[in-house]
């Protein structure tokens, strides 16, 4: 098993324990404002040369002048990167770097499904077709599998929500189990921001968070910047973790920043 | 610019089309079940959201081709499962007989199905295909798309740069809904139901609207509060995007088939007499302050000036 850590800020480096994992991923899904520097980017690869860590970009939804800012950064990544994307636009962007024959993975946020953590609430016997059905993703469809795989994509990355999964991979996929916080809406709105109708901030998201009680539910949402996350608890049993062909774990620190 | 109109009686079409409707979408539910999350076709997983049977559905796609209203079928939901797939093309088979326009979808295999089993009908990226960018047209328009819905969330200075790409059309949300979350990324449910039909829970955000908040900080609450305010419309910005060329392929789309005859004869009067005073104009500030008029006239109150789109 594969173990990966996941930052977003650089100077979440100097926190890590290179010897507890092999891999690094770095970067983020959320939001475009939050894509590193060029020279974060090079600092981190430049820190990996000594380590014995493989390096993963990860990258966020992207309006034009993030793809913009995503150009410059593929065109110094090392061949062979592994980028997580979570747009299409990105996977399309990265198929124009054919010469630096880059790994593709479908982002958590392509993998369609729900996450509502009130899912906790429903009663197991009563509801088992409904919490089958909540099981249930873009992921179980041979169809797409077949798309990805078509694509030049091999990996999925799924995380360790209240109700898991139902699907069974194609051998050629396997799939990266994120932990332990789960993804479960984003926005552009950002509470942190001073004007929602501008895309820009002042990173007023650092090192904030909000903690939101919903009604009923012992599990509290947690919002970091503009992304809204629950604390998934739950232990993976190992079946299931054979089932999703899960072959790396990918900790989550903190959740953006 | 063309207005769309949600539709989900037969019987709104011709007074929607008399106020200036230009083209419908629908939903239809076919089971007979109640309709819910799991076996809805659409992401609006109740009855008077939909057509409930093919017949109904059929007559309104006659009636408005006879019009020469464009008229389009919505599956948008992110996946389905494999019976749900052969439901679909089964009445998709039954609408191109009566001349369906085209369908909505979000679900790429779906997309890749229609278009290979039925080369002439219309396919609308859902906004939940989260177009945010000029290359995820390009990816989308690979697989057959032909029109864009682009998302509520796309800043406005985004969706003049998107809606240059004179290769495609594109939908522009215009009235009644602004979630806070991106519609394509959000994963809390609208409605769960459980198996003995009862609903378990709404939206996250109607749980939200209902509750006093208290985030322990006045900056906070007030934020919140500013959020979940939803927004009027976007009509005076979208001014500067009706001129010759860029306009004939931009899309107005009213959300809300759930609403009653009147509130959507309401809105396609008011976006029909915007869009007149719009492509009248003289100058801004005139414009805006006879749309302003024009709002009070029509909805009985003051426009909020809670825009979706600012410029």
């Amino acid at each position: 098993m594969e173990k990966v850590v996941y930052i977003s800020d650089i100077h979440s480096l100097a926190k890590i324990s290179p010897l507890n994992f092999s891999r690094l991923y770095y970067g983020n899904e959320f939001c475009g404002n939050l894509i590193p520097d060029i020279e974060d980017i090079k600092k981190v690869l430049n820190y990996l040369k000594n380590k014995s860590l493989e390096f993963s970009f990860v990258t966020p939804w992207c309006r034009d002048s993030d793809l913009e800012k995503l150009k410059k950064i593929f065109a110094i990544l090392p061949k062979h990167s592994e980028i997580i994307f979570n747009d299409w636009g990105v996977s399309e962007l990265i198929n124009r770097f054919k010469n630096k024959k880059f790994k593709k993975i479908l982002g958590r946020l392509l993998v369609r499904y729900s996450r509502d953590p009130r899912i906790i609430l429903l009663d197991k016997e009563r509801n088992k077709r409904l919490i089958n059905y909540l099981m249930t993703s873009n992921i179980n469809n041979d169809a797409f599998q077949l798309f990805l795989i078509e694509n030049g994509i091999y990996r999925i990355e799924i995380e360790n929500s209240f109700q898991g999964y139902n699907f069974k991979l194609d051998e050629r996929l396997s799939s990266s189990l994120y932990y332990p916080y789960v993804f479960v809406t984003t926005t552009t709105k950002c509470l942190f921001k001073q004007d929602f109708n501008s895309p820009h901030c002042k990173f007023q998201c650092k090192d904030k968070t909000i903690i939101w009680k919903i009604k009923n539910l012992a599990h509290k949402i947690i919002i970091q910047g503009n992304t809204e996350f629950y604390f998934g608890d739950r232990k993976v049993k190992s079946k299931s973790m054979k089932q999703w062909k899960v072959n790396r774990l990918v900790f989550m620190p903190k959740m953006t920043w | 610019m063309k207005i769309t109109v949600p539709l989900s009686n037969t019987d709104e079409l011709v007074p929607l089309i008399k106020e200036g409707a230009d083209e419908f979408y629908f939903g239809l539910n076919l089971f007979a079940d109640k309709i819910n999350e799991t076996n809805s076709l659409n992401l609006r997983p109740v009855e008077f959201a939909n057509f409930n049977n093919i017949a109904d559905a059929k007559k309104s796609v006659a009636i408005s081709q006879s019009y020469n209203c464009p008229i389009y079928i919505c599956f948008n939901k992110e996946f389905y499962l494999t019976y749900q797939y052969n439901i679909i093309l089964r009445i998709l088979k039954e609408l191109v007989k009566v001349n369906l326009s085209g369908v909505i979808v979000t679900d790429i295999i779906l997309i890749k199905l229609i278009r290979k089993m039925f080369s002439g009908l219309k396919i609308i990226a859902s906004t939940r295909t989260n177009i945010f960018n000029s290359y995820s047209i390009k990816f989308y328009s690979k697989l057959g798309v032909d029109r864009f819905t682009l998302p509520r969330h796309l800043y406005f200075m985004d969706i003049i740069n998107i809606v240059k790409n004179k290769k495609y059309e594109f939908e522009i949300f215009c009235r009644n809904e602004d979630c806070p979350y991106i519609s394509g990324f959000c994963t809390y449910t609208h409605t769960i139901w459980d198996d003995l039909n009862t609903t378990r829970s709404f939206c996250r955000e109607t749980e939200r609207s209902n509750k006093k908040f208290n985030m322990g900080c006045d900056s906070v609450n007030y934020l919140v509060k500013n959020r979940l305010v939803l927004k009027d419309c976007g009509i005076c910005s979208l001014a500067c995007l009706a001129d010759s060329n860029t306009g004939k392929r931009i899309y107005l789309k009213i959300t809300g088939r759930m609403f009653n005859l009147d509130k959507k004869i309401r809105d396609v009067r008011f976006l029909k007499q915007a869009l007149h005073i719009i492509y009248n104009r003289k100058n801004k500030i005139n414009t805006q302050a006879e749309i302003k008029r024009l709002y009070k006239d029509i909805y009985l109150k003051d426009c909020s000036e809670n825009c979706s789109y600012k410029f």
